[in-house]
């Protein structure tokens, strides 16, 4: 059974590419809820390892999108970054408690940006 | 001054033009917006065919162009965004949370390829990804996003996504031609299952590789001449014997001038790069002869089809006005 993380799982080692590089373990926060990052990594590489995959919300339908391209092109995986709308997560770098939040249609800025 | 020629991306098109050039004299510098120089050869594993000689691994590919580029003195930087080229080959990059324009006397675009879309319904929903995002969270970022995939699609990249997903210890429940007729993805809030021909499949991802087409979002943005090519899949510049554009000093190679794969791109970018840097005036006509005849020889029917691409000049331009 995949379990509820949707049978997500980091690849410590890859039987072609070696073991992976080490990183610094980078905690941040998606929804209030804690997200263990590696640094270097974008924010949407460490939500779906945690089995997260809803990312943003269409404005008119409200329908869940969660990436699809993965190289900052089709703009699926908008998130709300420390109260800033429209951060693509496929290129954001995770930082060191950043408040990630799901994108609720076009998002609001909480603060000047 | 030495001249300046500007390359855009960082694959083994570009890296192998880059390097041409400046072997041949000019002042070359590179924009990547990858984290890292590379293009495909970042994120896919399968053995690549290295100029006609032996298969090699990708990672050791890239680590030679990006080690001749560096060598023949170009100046390279990653995680640069050319989001805008202008009038009299001006660029507009984004590097390091600065904006620059940089001013060239050619520039050359080798920005590569992009998935095609397959439309199917639930084909948004979470969980549903391109074959090329796949091996970027695999072969970059190191994270299988689920353990039982489906592979929509027939093509070399299906195949190749498909032993990616088996190498990392995924596993394939089903693989799907493009065009099925009653395909559906369906789920919950991301996808959770796929019904195809009568078969409902639990699923938790759903990869769509329905092929690659060119990138040509900066060569219209210049407003160079173009047109749809179902040989080079996909609308691209109309090139003429020397890789250039209708636009002055613009030169195009690899993907981005119709899909090829990575030893044509690279047998491209070598010629862009000499094309280049005769027109900003450092080789002269016999080297670039050379050069041509060399290029023939490697890709003649690429040449071929680069000379057939129909006249569909879109004057967005007129448009707008």
């Amino acid at each position: 059974m995949s379990g509820d993380n949707h049978g997500a799982m980091r690849l410590v080692d890859h039987p072609t590419l070696g073991p992976r590089r080490p990183a610094t373990e980078v905690s941040f926060s998606f929804d209030g809820q804690p997200i263990r990052g590696r640094a270097g990594e974008p924010l949407i590489a460490a939500l779906l390892a945690a089995g997260l995959r809803v990312l943003r919300t269409m404005p008119r339908t409200g329908e869940p999108r969660g990436g699809f391209c993965l190289v900052g092109r089709c703009a699926d995986c908008l998130v709300m970054v420390d109260g800033v709308p429209n951060v693509l997560a496929c290129q954001q770098p995770v930082q060191p408690d950043a408040r990630v939040e799901t994108q609720r249609g076009l998002g609001a800025w909480d603060r000047d940006g | 001054m030495t001249p300046r020629i500007a390359v855009v991306g960082g694959g083994p098109a570009g890296l192998s033009a880059a390097t041409a050039a400046a072997r041949a004299g000019a002042r070359v510098s590179l924009y990547d917006e990858g984290a890292a120089l590379g293009g495909q050869l970042t994120y896919r594993i399968a053995a690549v065919e290295d100029d006609g000689r032996a298969p090699v691994s990708a990672r050791h590919l890239r680590s030679r162009l990006v080690e001749e580029a560096s060598r023949a003195g170009v100046d390279a930087y990653s995680a640069a965004v050319v989001w805008g080229i202008f009038a009299g080959n001006r660029l507009a990059v984004r590097v390091d949370g600065r904006a620059l324009t940089v001013d060239a006397d050619a520039v050359i675009l080798a920005t590569g390829s992009l998935d095609r879309a397959s439309a199917f319904p639930g084909g948004s929903l979470p969980g549903v990804f391109t074959a090329r995002a796949i091996q970027v969270l695999l072969h970059v970022h190191r994270v299988r996003p689920g353990r039982r995939f489906a592979v929509i699609g027939e093509g070399p990249e299906a195949g190749e996504v498909a032993s990616d997903l088996l190498l990392a210890g995924g596993e394939i429940v089903a693989r799907i031609p493009p065009d099925m007729p009653d395909l559906r993805v369906a789920g919950e809030g991301g996808v959770e299952r796929i019904e195809a021909g009568g078969r409902v499949i639990a699923v938790d991802i759903v990869v769509v590789a329905a092929g690659r087409q060119p990138d040509p979002a900066l060569a219209l943005m210049a407003e160079c001449r173009a047109g749809y090519s179902e040989t080079l899949g996909g609308f691209v510049p109309r090139l003429d014997a020397r890789m250039d554009t209708s636009v002055p000093g613009l030169f195009v190679a690899g993907d981005a001038a119709g899909v090829c794969g990575c030893t044509t791109a690279i047998a491209d970018g070598r010629y862009a790069g000499v094309c280049a840097a005769a027109a900003v005036g450092v080789l002269d006509d016999a080297q670039l002869e050379g050069a041509r005849l060399r290029w023939i020889a490697s890709v003649g029917e690429r040449v071929r089809a680069l000379g057939a691409v129909p006249d569909h000049h879109m004057q967005v331009d007129r448009v707008l006005a």
